[in-house]
């Protein structure tokens, strides 16, 4: 949460930075890649 | 489970973290962060390419990468791991679109001076309570360098496991006891399209068309 004391003294261009919505995308790419390696990982096979 | 779902999960949690401590203006604190995320990108890159070439039906259980695994050993220091990346044949065509210019010793210097106040200047970025005309600038330079550290694992990844990108449809049929359609074991998720559409074929469309040219996987 942003207390309103800082967010007072932060622009606003800085909190609707798009860097906001690329950290978004990024962690849930990573999210998803790792369901995605779960989904078709033959355990049995590969040690890694 | 394996390796890289668990390190993929541990980033992602990373990257959450940056988002928490910039939403507070913390844009010094949030660079040692990012530094953590580029080391966290290497080491994966390293354990993937070294497992690549050591990992056999003769050697199932790799030395270095078990140790490490197991708490045995800790992994080599940067300068070692960045080496054996950028010296392997396996990735030497993403390793030398993403050192055509010096940015990553930029992302790296820029990292450091952040995290160990090398600058006075550095210290101003970590206090949200005053007016700071160049925040936002900054910021530009902060998505800029999260950005190019993305494209770069990115790149690496599809280089060294390119069935990391594979829709679940091949997986689909054979679950449902049916014979998967010819050829879509090449099909992409639409997650990876996306990240590849929106990252590395908009900011490195060079390294794009690299990528598609030498996997077999039906990028668009």
């Amino acid at each position: 949460m942003i207390d309103s004391f800082s967010k007072h003294n932060l622009e606003n261009e800085y909190f609707e930075h798009a860097v906001f919505d690329n950290l978004e995308d990024i962690s849930n790419f990573y999210d998803s890649l790792s369901h995605n390696i779960i989904s078709f990982l033959d355990q049995g096979t590969n040690h890694y | 489970m394996n390796l890289d779902t668990f390190v993929f999960m541990s980033i992602s949690g990373t990257i959450d973290s940056i988002k928490m401590i910039l939403s507070q203006g913390r844009l010094n604190d949030a660079y040692a962060l990012l530094r953590k995320y580029f080391d966290s990108t290497i080491i994966n890159v390293y354990t993937n390419l070294y497992l690549n070439d050591h990992f056999s039906w003769d050697n199932l259980i790799v030395e270095q990468i078990e140790d490490w695994r197991s708490g045995k050993q800790t992994m080599p220091e940067y300068r070692i791991i960045s080496k054996y990346i950028h010296e392997s044949k396996k990735t030497e065509y993403i390793t030398t679109l993403l050192r055509q210019d010096n940015r990553y010793r930029r992302i790296r210097e820029r990292c450091n001076d952040h995290t160990h106040y090398n600058f006075y200047r550095h210290v101003v970025f970590n206090i949200n309570e005053i007016h700071n005309p160049k925040r936002v600038q900054a910021l530009n330079q902060f998505q800029e360098d999260l950005i190019a550290i993305f494209i770069q694992h990115l790149s690496y990844s599809f280089c060294l496991n390119d069935h990391y990108m594979m829709s679940s449809d091949y997986i689909d049929y054979l679950d449902a006891g049916m014979v998967p359609v010819e050829g879509s074991q090449y099909w992409v998720s639409p997650f990876v399209q996306k990240v590849f559409d929106d990252y590395i074929k908009k900011y490195r469309p060079e390294i794009a068309s690299a990528i598609k040219e030498r996997t077999a996987m039906e990028l668009q």
